[in-house]
């Protein structure tokens, strides 16, 4: 059975429901109070998102500073129902424009118990996507006054054929004036390098994200420059295949316009889109990644009260290229009294809340070599005989027209029945997921 | 906001609804909106606002879309606890279910569905007939989930009414996806419940997932909701094909599904695939193949609890094909912000791929996973018989000189030998040069004192080190260490008297006057068995033992075969089948009454607990049962002895996992009445004789077993029956036979624990599998077997309820064979009977 939720609650972080929806008589009114009494005043709420009390099970999950709880009672598929909710928090933030957080659901309860009513019905999820529900949920939520999108309040002409449609993810009868195609691939590099400077664990997250703005029924064709695609190009035209670097893709999934069965036979990414934005592929890398930063780190234990924090970060792209808002964490013990800084760019800081060292460089240069060096004082503690144990180096940074997989979009096509021109604009950028440097 | 106020507020807010109730002034809809509002938000902070039910029914006719959900919500979260008042509410619905609007029609159908009021079915069924034929897809998807609805409250309106028959055939016909995979819900629902009470359902339920329909879904997959695909996906999982090329062609047509964005959805096809290939083991093995990739992405997309879902998963398949991953094991090194959880198993799973190929690079990346790492090159050697290479890296880890790879390759190295006798020689070579001051935890430090005590003939100076640790006696604060000390301290005694018997008095003697309960007694104990002879304490405390072949600490396959039936759900992540967390027979005492303190008391009735959910039991456990049963296993031929010294024994490690059954039996016994276990165990044949002299006189045979030649149905004697099956059987089989059973002026009273009636049951060739409870109140779970039945069958299983102030019994018999069942129950009537007698 795939959710069966009997109960869905909204819990701010004291504890209070924000909403409740019951869905199921399956379970007592005072399920909340279970978990408030047996989660979230112990000191288990982090230690695992499933806990089971008398027979019902608790999923839940904490986004910002509220607490998704969904409550079953029976043998509920824990993937579905975490994938769900994840699902619906997307949907509410489509609604909000923006964060998703206490003031924003006491902001909007109204619309959240529409929503809930639409998403789920006794327990089964219906329709989530937020293109569909737009049409027959018309209610605009309440935007945080910095939320510059316009309001749309075209009526649907009909918005219950939309709703259970078969192309769900697209209305027929849009029309733009100019045709625009917005294509982004993000990639978010992981990273964990030992001291040694060896890597444990490297790869690549990436996601091709798309914003339409396309009339009528487009086709779309992409072609990027992945092992399988250009093999099975140079098998159909029989000719070799371009030299220059191939990707191997490890796992991709797809949105759900993707056509799968022509990408399984022919291996080319054929859609028709929805319109706005949305997330077309995702996409994991593990071999041939181009890391973009090395850390050198050293650190000196000098004596009990003195630390030397020697830092170089070496940029390994192109020079042409730069990086935007690169962030180096550099952990240090919690006794830290203060720290004196030099660096050749940036600036560095120490900020005891975090117990960390933190430099900032908002633009750094490719096949540049920039270091920090800190003397710490720290207070001399009595009770200190474990050695600190020492937490990675973290690092945080933006690559713009870098993709760290070399993954290169080469073309993209768009057909439509009435023919009309299409400008097409396509953006790289890497980021830093978990880019962690062991010191 | 305090009482006064609220009520203030309340009757405010009643007012000013009234005067809106008849109003149609422009902007009226606005101010309502906002009452409404209120209303709303109070309902869900949890005041009770249902004193407005009937203003807001009033002003109810609107035709704005927002304040009639609004209203319906209100309804909906009112109408159970009013149904007087929810009786005004039809009329509106029943109208609205008539607009012409398909959104409100199926609003209100569906608000109309979630009243939950009994008495009101008969309004629901006729919208509900005409909602199912609705021409519009959104009026019948609510239409379709109505009649699971009405099925809840009214099951017979529901059947009567032939609803299951139209959702069938929508099932198949319906051109809106959404409509069938609703109707795919409600008909799964209906009739696994349907199945629990009549065949004809069970049967009707097999029908109508069968190959018809299972096509006609699959033919239609990609026009399904993402999430109405898991639910198909669900039902193609329970579909067993006719032929593998059958299979081959659904892997076909769900191949591409495993690319889906959804988590939710490629979990499900993993399963269809899993489940699909079970029979086939080299294509099965293709699909792990196949399914790796997708998985490893599903751990490092989404969120932490989305990685834990996927992650408990990955676990499960890793157990059954450990070599899948051993190539991918950097997927599972722990990220600095990953929470503890998905840490924990990720861990879990580094352990589980660890190999000789990969455990170098896997150990040397942080202290928490080498620890993990080492326990898994020790579970690596206790699984293989070529263990060579694997010794070698151990004694290279305790010359590596870090405590903690110390302390951990002991543990290790110690199981090992308790596997593997014949590496003691290398062993014990290097565990004697490891300096006992830098062993400081508990666990590791018995290890080492159980090497010192066991192979003390092989260690030169064994006994030195031994003193130095009795010496720290008053230092040591770990009871477990003392504990493994004196038995150390006994062996070293058998084997070298002259050098130790000063170290054995003086660890006697600090032995008894420990304030430690377990370790006074133990000390006691010995000391009392040296008394009546050395020899006979030798048997005892030091038998040969044999090498343990399986740990206890394994899981049973069957349990794990379960689990997997399961796949992609909760099983997977409590890592017990469903049953033993959905009945009620094993959840414990709960029930959700209004009191948040009761709630506190989830947790008390641990005792009756069946012993193999304590699966987990940690490591300290192990040492000492395990060690015991080895000693047990030794002495089983030693004469009356042994019998006390289980018993013993087992109090003193109340959590032990599985331990023999008869051990189980006599667990809950008191330390304190170790020495009366003993007489009474010796006296035990006479007793029986004079308990059954009762039947002797009546005609029966004096034979063990109650069921003479009078009744026809003879029990065997020695039934085996391990925890886990019999709590499958329980969960499996309905209950054949109940009864209640009165004493009668028996010494019930005095009954302060369930040994006594385990012993008389047992003679009785009933057999107890787990007891528990305090006066006046006690349960058991028995079994028997019938004699000369195949083996795994002809079980009787037995819950009873028994209490002592009222002198009552309540007992629930379940069987493999019902037809013998009643005469069964006869026979546990006749032994309840002669137990009070007794």
């Amino acid at each position: 059975m795939p959710v069966s939720a009997s109960a869905i609650y909204f819990l701010n972080l004291r504890g209070d429901v924000l909403i409740n929806r019951l869905y199921r008589d399956d379970v007592g009114g005072n399920m909340v109070d279970a978990f408030r009494i047996h989660i979230m005043q112990t000191k288990d709420l982090g230690t695992c998102p499933v806990r089971q009390i008398g027979g019902c099970s608790f999923l839940y999950m904490r986004i910002s500073n509220v607490y998704i709880v969904t409550v079953v009672s029976t043998n509920a598929n824990a993937a579905c129902a975490f994938k769900f909710i994840v699902e619906a928090v997307a949907l509410f933030k489509a609604y909000f424009g923006g964060a998703f957080d206490e003031d924003a659901i006491r902001n909007n309860f109204v619309l959240i118990y529409e929503l809930l009513d639409e998403i789920m019905d006794f327990g089964y999820p219906q329709n989530l996507s937020p293109e569909i529900l737009k049409l027959y949920i018309t209610q605009e939520g309440v935007r945080s006054p910095f939320s510059t999108k316009p309001q749309d309040t075209r009526p649907p002409a009909n918005a219950t054929l939309q709703v259970t449609g078969a192309v769900g993810w697209r209305r027929e009868g849009l029309l733009y004036k100019k045709n625009e195609v917005f294509l982004d691939i993000v990639e978010s590099v992981n990273l964990l390098m030992s001291q040694k400077g060896t890597n444990l664990r490297c790869d690549v997250t990436g996601k091709v994200l798309m914003k339409c703005f396309l009339s009528g029924m487009p086709d779309l064709k992409l072609g990027l420059n992945d092992k399988i695609g250009l093999e099975k190009e140079a098998q159909v035209k029989a000719r070799p295949s371009k030299s220059g670097k191939t990707i191997e893709l490890d796992d991709v999934t797809f949105h759900q316009c993707v056509n799968l069965t022509r990408f399984n036979s022919e291996k080319t990414v054929s859609f028709v889109p929805p319109d706005g934005e949305f997330e077309l592929m995702k996409y994991r890398i593990t071999e041939g990644i181009n890391l973009p930063f090395r850390v050198f780190p050293s650190i000196k234990e000098l004596g009990r009260t003195r630390m030397e924090v020697n830092v170089k970060v070496k940029s390994l792209f192109g020079a042409k290229m730069f990086a935007l808002g690169v962030v180096v964490k550099v952990p240090v013990p919690k006794q830290t009294a203060k720290a004196d800084f030099q660096v050749t760019s940036g600036r560095a800081k120490y900020h005891p809340s975090v117990d960390c060292l933190i430099w900032k460089i908002r633009k750094f240069p490719g096949q540049a070599e920039l270091t920090m060096s800190a003397e710490v004082e720290l207070i001399s503690t009595m009770a200190e005989k474990k050695s600190w144990t020492r937490p990675p180096i973290q690092m945080e940074f933006q690559v713009p027209m870098f993709t760290a997989s070399g993954l290169r979009v080469r073309f993209l096509k768009v057909w439509e029945k009435s023919g009309y021109n299409t400008v097409e604009w396509v953006r790289y950028i890497t980021r830093a997921g978990s880019y962690e440097v062991r010191c | 906001m305090n009482a006064d106020n609220r009520k203030g507020e309340l009757a405010d807010l009643k007012t000013q609804l009234r005067q809106l109730a008849g109003s149609r002034a422009a902007g009226v809809e606005d101010v309502k909106r906002e009452l409404y509002k209120k209303v709303i938000s109070y309902m869900t902070i949890g005041i009770d606002v249902s004193g407005l039910f009937s203003e807001m029914v009033m002003c109810s006719a609107t035709s704005d879309l927002v304040l009639k959900k609004m209203c319906y919500l209100y309804v909906g979260s009112y109408a159970k606890v009013h149904p007087d008042l929810a009786l005004l509410t039809i009329n509106f619905l029943q109208k609205d279910c008539r607009d012409d609007d398909p959104m409100i029609r199926g609003l209100a159908l569906r608000s109309l569905c979630s009243l939950r009021v009994k008495n009101l079915v008969e309004y629901l069924v006729g919208p509900l007939r005409t909602g199912l034929k609705d021409n519009n897809g959104y009026v019948r998807t609510v239409a379709a989930m109505g009649v699971l609805k009405l099925y809840h409250i009214a099951p017979s309106a529901c059947t009567d009414n032939d609803f299951p028959a139209t959702l069938k055939g929508l099932l198949i016909h319906d051109p809106d996806a959404q409509v069938v995979a609703n109707c795919l819900s409600a008909l799964q629902e209906i009739y696994t419940l349907e199945a629990a009470s009549s065949e004809a359902a069970l049967k009707e339920r097999e029908l109508l997932f069968g190959r018809p329909v299972i096509y006609a879904l699959l033919n239609r997959i990609k026009e399904f909701t993402e999430w109405a695909q898991c639910l198909v996906l669900d039902v193609v999982s329970k579909y067993v094909p006719a032929d593998p090329n059958e299979s081959f062609d659904i892997m076909n047509v769900l191949e591409d599904r495993l690319q889906h964005a959804n988590s939710a959805v490629v979990l499900a096809t993993i399963k269809v695939f899993l489940q699909l290939t079970i029979s086939m083991a080299d294509v099965h093995q293709q699909v792990y193949e196949r399914i790796k990739a997708p998985l490893l992405t599903l751990i490092s997309s989404g969120s932490s609890e989305q990685s834990y879902a996927v992650l408990s998963h990955l676990h499960l398949l890793v157990m059954r094909a450990p070599m899948l991953f051993s190539s991918d094991y950097k997927h599972f090194y722990c990220r600095y912000s990953d929470p503890s959880y998905v840490k924990k198993l990720k861990i879990e799973m580094l352990t589980a791929v660890a190999n000789e190929s990969n455990m170098y690079e896997i150990a040397n990346v942080d202290v928490a996973i080498t620890r993990e790492a080492i326990r898994a090159v020790g579970r690596i050697a206790l699984q293989l018989y070529d263990v060579n290479a694997i010794v070698d890296r151990l004694l290279q880890f305790l010359e590596m000189e870090k405590d903690y790879v110390t302390a951990e390759t002991l543990v290790l190295v110690k199981d090992l030998l308790r596997k593997y006798p014949q590496w003691s020689h290398d062993c014990i070579a290097v565990v004697g040069n490891v300096s006992s001051n830098t062993v400081q935890e508990p666990k590791a430090k018995s290890a080492l004192i159980w090497m010192l005590g066991e192979y003390s003939h092989d260690m030169l100076d064994a006994p030195y080190v031994l003193e130095g640790f009795v010496e720290g006696w008053a230092e040591e604060d770990s009871a477990e260490v003392r504990l493994e000390l004196l038995s150390a301290v006994s062996k070293l005694f058998f084997k070298r008297p002259p050098e130790s018997q000063k170290i054995l008095g003086a660890a006697l003697a600090a032995g008894i006057a420990d304030a430690h309960q377990d370790v006074h007694d133990r000390a006691l104990f010995y000391y009392r068995l040296l008394q009546q002879g050395v020899e006979v304490a030798e048997c005892v405390i030091n038998p040969p033992k044999q090498a343990v072949s399986v740990f206890a600490d394994t899981q049973s396959s069957e349990i794990k075969d379960r689990i997997f039936d399961e796949f992609n759900s909760l099983s997977v992540v409590y890592r017990e089948p469903s049953f033993m967390f959905l009945d009620k027979e094993h959840r414990g005492a709960y029930d959700y009454s209004e009191d948040p303190a009761a709630v506190s008391l989830v947790s008390a009735p641990a005792d009756l607990v069946l012993p193999s959910q304590s699966l987990e039991a940690n490591d300290n456990d192990l040492l000492l049962s395990a060690s015991e049963k080895e000693e047990s296993r030794g002495t089983a031929s030693n004469g009356s002895y042994v019998p006390d010294f289980l018993t013993y024994e087992s109090s003193s490690a109340p959590r032990s996992p599985s331990p023999p059954l008869q051990v189980v039996a006599n667990r809950n016994s008191s330390i304190g009445s170790a020495p009366v276990a003993r007489a009474t165990t010796a006296g035990r044949t006479s007793q029986a004789v004079s308990a059954l002299g009762i039947d002797d006189l009546l005609g029966l045979n004096l034979t063990f077993s109650p069921g003479g030649p009078s009744l026809s149905l003879k029990l065997n004697s020695k039934p085996a029956l391990d925890p886990a099956t019999f709590q499958r059987k329980w969960g499996q089989l309905p209950i054949a036979l109940t009864m209640d059973h009165s004493f009668f002026g028996q010494p019930l009273a005095a009954l302060s624990g369930p040994q006594p009636l385990l012993r008389h049951m047992q003679e009785n060739l009933i057999h107890c599998m787990a007891s528990g409870g305090q006066v006046p109140q006690f349960k058991f779970f028995f079994f028997a077997q019938k004699v000369e039945s195949p083996p795994g069958t002809g079980f009787f299983l037995v819950e009873c309820l028994l209490n002592t102030s009222t002198a009552s019994a309540n007992v629930k018999i379940k069987a493999d064979d019902t037809s013998v069942a009643s005469k069964f129950g006869d026979i546990f009537r006749s032994a309840l009977t002669s137990f009070s007698l007794a």
